[in-house]
């Protein structure tokens, strides 16, 4: 074979092995969603048999230690407790990222920071969890509440919204920021009103996969935030968001039909949430097209 | 008599422990163009930046000597904001922020203090005039800034710069990264800008120098690596009769 052969050979078995991949990856996402959808919405998986959720599921509450009634309330925990992780990891989380990219000094004690989140960062789930069950539900004498789970999740996501916040701040083109304070604003305004700016598609990425997390959290939550299927209505309160329901619920012993039931919600929980952050993302970034 | 907006008295500036700037005297005049020109890395932009305290956002930086602008100590009696507000800056590469082409302009009106919609536009549409910029936007106000050729970018940047009201303007080598038509515009637009304005330019194109402005000075690097100024006077002096033989030589090419 000449080289020339030889090498568009090369290049066509690297395209296919790529291809093939791309390929594999779209099969099992997809795999995985029809499946889901199908067995969430028909009882046992057979649309003869009829659906699986309806409007009454969908919008009472559940009753029975779990056995009949719908997942309203199931769903509103677990938005609560999502919303809620997000917004205190979110302002913390944003604002160390900022500490981190525009104030800290190079030195060790910066140095042993970034270490520190990166080292939180891969400890399980289930360490926060039982991390959130000692100091919430025991020390502060939370017990098993919504704030107990809310503080534990908020922990658990915060290394990733630092981080990604971070890289988000530090690829925003450095002349942009000195423009900002050429034109004689303070730091805080540079920031804000520049870099910010210019950083927030990363930034929101960055919390949509930190919330995507907190949406499926299991662990962290299983003994901090307590089982109880009613309406979370204080911060002290009960509140077993919908992934901790499936899981109670196979657990249990309890209907297969639901568990899938309640995955589905669950995905289309996902789903929208992530539709939500780019219509924000969008309308803030109105008349900023490239 | 013009008076010294700027007046520089031995000034030295360290990075760390390297002395990048050594003994400077200049006395920059009112309504003046100051070119400073030399090679590569001999301290011009870093003297620039001290004019307007731009080099506060680099740790470890220490300047001794002092930088006297309207008579009061830029280090000592002048709060920074206040005086990049007076001092405006044109950077090399231009970075227009990631909004309209308005609200560039806008910005610096609109920091710290409440200002009418009538006012602003005012502002806008002058300052983009005074950057000869107004009759290409003026229908496309909104229009992202990045819709913009880079000539028209750099115009954009001077018009935000005016917006600010300053008294001057420094340009670190406003136009090296623009095409000749482009440095053109700019050198026509600085000759108006003159008037009511002292504008100091860092630049390495020597003909521009001479081309545009009143007084220059020439930069080099000593034995241990710092910048100095090796010559500071009219244009037409240094140009044609340089009283340095290293000006004479970076001048005719020989090196540089």
């Amino acid at each position: 074979m000449t080289d020339k052969k030889h090498g568009k050979l090369f290049n066509n078995l690297f395209l296919f092995v790529v291809y093939g991949f791309v390929a594999i990856t779209i099969v099992v996402i997809l795999s995985v969603i029809i499946y889901l959808t199908v067995r969430g919405l028909f009882k046992g998986g057979n649309p003869s048999n009829g659906l699986n959720i309806n409007f009454e599921y969908l919008f009472t509450t559940t009753s029975d230690g779990g056995k009949t009634g719908g997942i309203i309330a199931i769903i509103w925990n677990t938005v609560l407790l999502v919303l809620l992780s997000g917004v205190i990891a979110g302002s913390i989380g944003i604002s160390s990222a900022i500490y981190l990219c525009f104030y800290a000094k190079v030195n060790k004690f910066t140095s042993f920071i970034r270490s520190s989140i990166e080292v939180l960062a891969g400890i399980p789930s289930v360490i926060f969890g039982l991390f959130g069950l000692l100091v919430f539900v025991g020390l502060f004498k939370f017990g098993y509440s919504l704030i107990s789970g809310v503080l534990t999740l908020s922990i658990m996501i915060l290394p990733t919204v630092i981080t990604t916040s971070e890289n988000a701040l530090s690829s925003v083109d450095k002349s942009l920021y000195e423009a900002g304070i050429g034109l004689g604003s303070t730091k805080m305004e540079a920031i804000m009103k520049v870099v910010i700016k210019e950083a927030k598609h990363g930034i929101v990425s960055g919390m949509i996969l930190s919330i995507g997390r907190a949406l499926g959290e299991t662990a962290a939550l299983v003994y901090t935030v307590g089982s109880s299927y009613k309406f979370a209505n204080s911060l002290l309160s009960s509140a077993r968001p919908l992934a901790m329901h499936i899981y109670l619920g196979i657990n249990e012993g309890q209907s297969l039909d639901k568990a899938f039931a309640a995955a589905f919600v669950l995905l289309i929980l996902c789903m929208m949430m992530i539709f939500i952050s780019e219509l924000l993302v969008k309308h803030f970034g109105k008349g900023i097209k490239r | 008599m013009s008076e010294n907006v700027f007046e520089v008295s031995n000034l030295n500036l360290f990075y760390g422990q390297h002395k990048a700037l050594s003994d400077i005297n200049m006395d920059i005049q009112s309504h003046t163009i100051t070119a400073l020109i030399g090679p590569s890395g001999c301290g011009k932009s870093t003297f620039l930046r001290t004019l307007n305290r731009m080099n506060d956002l680099i740790d470890g930086v220490r300047i001794t000597g002092s930088v006297l602008f309207d008579n009061k100590d830029v280090y000592t009696q002048t709060d920074p904001l206040d005086l990049r507000r007076r001092v405006g800056m044109v950077f090399q590469k231009p970075n227009p922020f990631p909004s309209s082409i308005y609200d560039n302009v806008a910005y610096a009106p609109r920091l710290h203090k409440r200002i009418s919609k009538s006012e602003l536009d005012n502002i806008v549409e002058d300052c983009l005039k005074k950057a000869s910029l107004w009759d290409e936007v003026k229908d496309c106000l909104k229009k992202s800034a990045y819709s913009l050729s880079g000539g028209q970018q750099q115009r954009l940047c001077i018009a935000r710069t005016l917006a600010a009201s300053p008294e001057v303007i420094l340009m670190d080598e406003p136009t090296s990264a623009l095409d000749p038509l482009s440095t053109t515009r700019i050198e026509n637009l600085m000759d108006d800008l003159k008037k009511n304005y002292t504008i100091v330019i860092v630049t390495h194109n020597m003909q521009q120098a001479s081309r545009i402005s009143d007084k220059t000075g020439f930069f080099f690097t000593n034995q241990e690596k710092s910048g100095f100024l090796v010559e500071y006077g009219d244009t037409e002096e240094l140009f044609f009769n340089p009283r340095d033989k290293r000006t004479e030589d970076y001048i005719t090419g020989r090196f540089g």
